[in-house]
């Protein structure tokens, strides 16, 4: 059992708390979510159970944490250890050893336990992680999926009775980071383990869990069952709210009551049944959602494309290409998608769009330059790229610092860089970070500053590898509402990501990979309508009812339909 | 085996490009040696005309050959031990475990760093940096702006791994078990008492006179006689044994 009584944490020179009032008990055996926008305490409470805080991070701290019987401020963090086991957000971070099963004994070791448990914990848990097939792989080798169930393992070995798990598939792509939630559901299901998980994403977890937290500036300000949790609108906290939960939120707001909030989309079936049975479409909507690729297309074919691949072949290693003959063009005004499996070339193809790789064979070309005779920084005017984590590339020791890097590079004056780093805290509202080293921003903010200095050179292209990854709720709106905007004004936006509810929003085109070919580029909706697996949930809802346009993709178009029925 | 070489490779052309210059700075530099090949038309200040002699031509061949030699010895451990091996070989000499496991776990994230230093260049260029332009004073400053993010973002990997490292209870008992124990097998022993024994055999001859040569100021022609013939063979047939007592003890594990 945990039991938290009035903690309050305040980091070390911060005059915030970044916990307050905190008081919960959570029992043993609960499956515990807690879930809140970024910087408002989910992980700093998580690490308050493991003793890291305060133990590690130092700071003020008043209360009092019980994690089974111990006094986490009065043990060492490496006594609760034996007691409480803490997953990760990065994988490679938290495996040392060369080969699997050595990583499983690692824990054990250190606890001194003799060779002969050693062993047998070792044959147990490869059987209850199911990975006993990877236990002589070097570490290096492992894909990401995998290393996260090592670390999971290597935890699991030491037996403890409390499992912490803090993101653990914001690194992961969505199949393994399914069977990473699938794993944690079993753990909790068949070995009776508490788990309290930290999450961003709801929509795959929230059906299993018993209990959700919400938090937001340090404090909790929802505790409950999922339904409960879920039954008013929550979505100005600014956290991601499975859509067929928004929808129901969204009838309430329209005066239609549903009775029991749907946790799956099977739920939501039978819950919204009696609503959607009863729509009547105008008929002016029966076709609103019917367009053809060509129809499209024309729009855009007036000008000549933005970008373009010609018969475009690429490999890293001989024998084995990562991109097989390319044919792709994308114009100005266009939002479009790239989507694929991990390992399907995704973000091969983009970087061959600002130079960092040439076509082996073929032709990419920019605005009508071919990309061999540029360098990638000559590219880097008329191509903005964006990164997966923004973090990586900050160095100096404001932010402010950080966007003058940037402009320096393009060779701006120095008189007209003052002027221009204001513009561009102000556009992205980034001016109260000025002086904030930028590892510090949550990624929501360092994702932001990394735009403005690519946009300042205003480019024609933006291209984007999974951008939004890790972003809550409101930073990810905020941020795609701004692409949208830029791409108006006749720029093009190319977003790798997988995320389908994103795309569902915003693209307008979408182009599957799949072993470095282009499967099908056509309408977003023509693609993601009906599909087995990227249909997002309100289409997959739809689906059951042959009356509605099956294009649907959003909440916001059906509650749309819904609307006009009622006038 | 293959993959080995493979590995190696990286470091041998390394080893090539500092050949290179070292070849051709003692050409330029060096003047000793009495058996002018050359006198270039040039006349450098400070160093006057440049000789070419016979000398140091030798002189820097063998410099180079014996550059290869460490190289290549160094790269090999790297290939060729695994690192977990090389702890617990650290750990049977009694070294401390946080020192071994000091070694070991920057073994295991030496690849990452790696693969952040990829990462980070293709993120500056991305932003307009020009790497590889203008002169040698303006590169080094466009690396340093890659090395720093790199630097920061190490520190930041550090403190994760250090707390997933508290969690999994590093250091919480003063004794610790050790799976997978190091044990010497008799092949083992045959192997390390070769290594010494040869090392010692090598040594001597080398206090008897052998493995000498002087170069300067003139080279000798060689001459060779029946023992050193029979030296030659002494150690090419050990070499030979040698490699097939490694060969046969990968094959039992």
């Amino acid at each position: 059992m945990i039991k938290v009584k009035d903690l309050t944490f305040y980091y070390y020179n911060k005059n915030e708390p970044a916990l307050k009032d905190i008081n919960i008990i959570i029992r043993d055996g609960e499956f515990v979510l807690i879930s809140g926008p970024s910087g408002s305490g989910k992980s700093t409470l998580a690490r308050s159970f493991t003793g890291i805080i305060p133990h590690f991070y130092g700071g003020k701290i008043s209360g009092r944490v019980q994690v089974q019987g111990f006094d986490v401020f009065k043990e060492k963090t490496r006594t609760i250890a034996e007691k409480v086991g803490m997953i990760f957000q990065n994988p490679e971070n938290q495996l040392f050893s060369s080969d699997v099963e050595r990583e499983i004994a690692f824990g054990l070791e250190n606890l001194n336990f003799p060779i002969n448990v050693i062993k047998k914990r070792i044959e147990e848990t490869l059987d209850a992680i199911r990975i006993a097939h990877l236990r002589k792989r070097s570490i290096t080798n492992l894909s990401g999926g995998e290393k996260q169930k090592v670390a999971i393992a290597s935890v699991l070995a030491m037996h403890p009775e409390v499992l912490i798990l803090d993101e653990p598939t914001s690194e992961l792509d969505p199949k393994s980071a399914e069977e990473v939630l699938t794993l944690i559901q079993k753990l909790n299901d068949e070995l009776g383990l508490t788990i309290i998980l930290i999450e961003h994403r709801l929509d795959r977890v929230i059906q299993f869990v018993d209990r959700i937290i919400i938090m937001d500036k340090g404090k909790i300000i929802r505790d409950g069952p999922p339904r409960k949790v879920f039954s008013e609108n929550l979505v100005h906290i600014g956290i991601h709210i499975p859509p067929i939960i928004r929808i129901c939120n969204d009838l309430k707001d329209l005066n239609i009551l549903v009775e029991n909030i749907p946790l799956t989309v099977r739920e939501s079936r039978e819950s919204l049944s009696t609503i959607l049975n009863n729509l009547i479409l105008k008929s002016s909507f029966q076709n609103h959602f019917k367009q053809t690729f060509s129809e499209y297309l024309q729009k855009f074919e007036k000008n000549p494309p933005l970008v373009e691949f010609k018969n475009v072949s690429f490999s890293y290693e001989p024998n084995n290409r990562v991109l097989k003959d390319i044919n792709l063009k994308i114009y100005e005004g266009e939002f479009i998608s790239i989507i694929g499996r991990n390992g399907s070339g995704k973000t091969t193809l983009l970087k061959h769009i600002n130079g960092l790789l040439r076509p082996q064979k073929g032709k990419v070309i920019i605005n009508g330059i071919d990309t061999r005779k540029k360098s990638v920084a000559q590219l880097a005017r008329m191509v903005g790229f964006i990164f997966q984590n923004p973090s990586i590339q900050f160095y100096q020791d404001t932010l402010e610092e950080e966007l003058i890097f940037g402009l320096k590079n393009f060779n701006y004056e120095d008189d007209d860089i003052p002027g221009l780093v204001e513009e561009m805290l102000k556009k992205f509202d980034l001016e109260k970070y000025r002086t904030t080293y930028p590892r510090y921003l949550s990624i929501g903010e360092q994702q932001k500053a990394a735009l403005a200095s690519v946009l300042i050179t205003n480019p024609k292209i933006i291209v984007l590898d999974e951008p939004t990854h890790g972003m809550d709720y409101k930073q990810k709106t905020i941020f795609l509402d701004y692409l949208n905007n830029y791409r108006k004004k006749g720029n093009s936006v190319i977003l790798v990501t997988h995320d389908v509810e994103s795309i569902a929003e915003y693209s307008d085109r979408v182009v599957l990979l799949s072993e470095g070919a282009i499967i099908i580029d056509d309408l977003k909706r023509n693609i993601l309508s009906q599909a087995l697996l990227f249909s997002p949930q309100i289409n997959r809802l739809v689906q059951a009812f042959k009356h509605l346009p099956q294009q649907i993709l959003t909440s916001y178009e059906l509650i749309e339909l819904i609307k006009n029925e009622k006038k | 085996m293959a993959r080995s070489i493979k590995k190696i490779t990286p470091f041998l052309k390394l080893a090539l490009f500092l050949g290179f210059f070292i070849f051709l700075f003692n050409i330029i530099l060096n003047n000793e040696g009495q058996t002018v090949l050359a006198i270039l038309p040039l006349n450098i200040p400070l160093f006057g005309h440049i000789y070419i002699t016979i000398e140091v031509i030798i002189y820097s061949l063998i410099a180079i050959s014996q550059l290869l030699l460490v190289i290549i010895a160094f790269s090999l451990i790297n290939a060729l031990i695994n690192p977990d091996e090389l702890m617990k070989t650290f750990l049977k000499m009694k070294m401390p475990y946080l020192m071994t496991f000091l070694v070991t776990s920057s073994l295991r994230f030496f690849p990452l760093l790696m693969k952040d230093l990829d990462q980070i260049s293709d993120v500056q260029k991305s932003r307009g940096l020009e790497i590889d332009k203008g002169n040698i004073y303006s590169r080094i400053k466009n690396r340093i702006k890659i090395i720093l993010p790199l630097l920061a973002n190490s520190l930041e990997r550090s403190i994760q791994v250090s707390e997933a490292l508290e969690s999994r209870g590093f250091g919480l008992k003063k004794k610790r078990t050790y799976y997978k124990h190091l044990t010497i097998s008799k092949l083992d022993a045959l192997i390390i008492f070769f290594l010494l024994f040869f090392f010692g055999l090598l040594i001597c001859f080398r206090f008897i006179g052998y493995g000498y040569y002087q170069i300067f100021p003139k080279f000798t022609t060689i001459s060779i006689s029946i023992t050193d013939i029979f030296l030659i063979l002494f150690i090419i047939i050990s070499n030979i044994i040698f490699l097939l007592l490694l060969k046969l003890r990968s094959k039992m594990i």
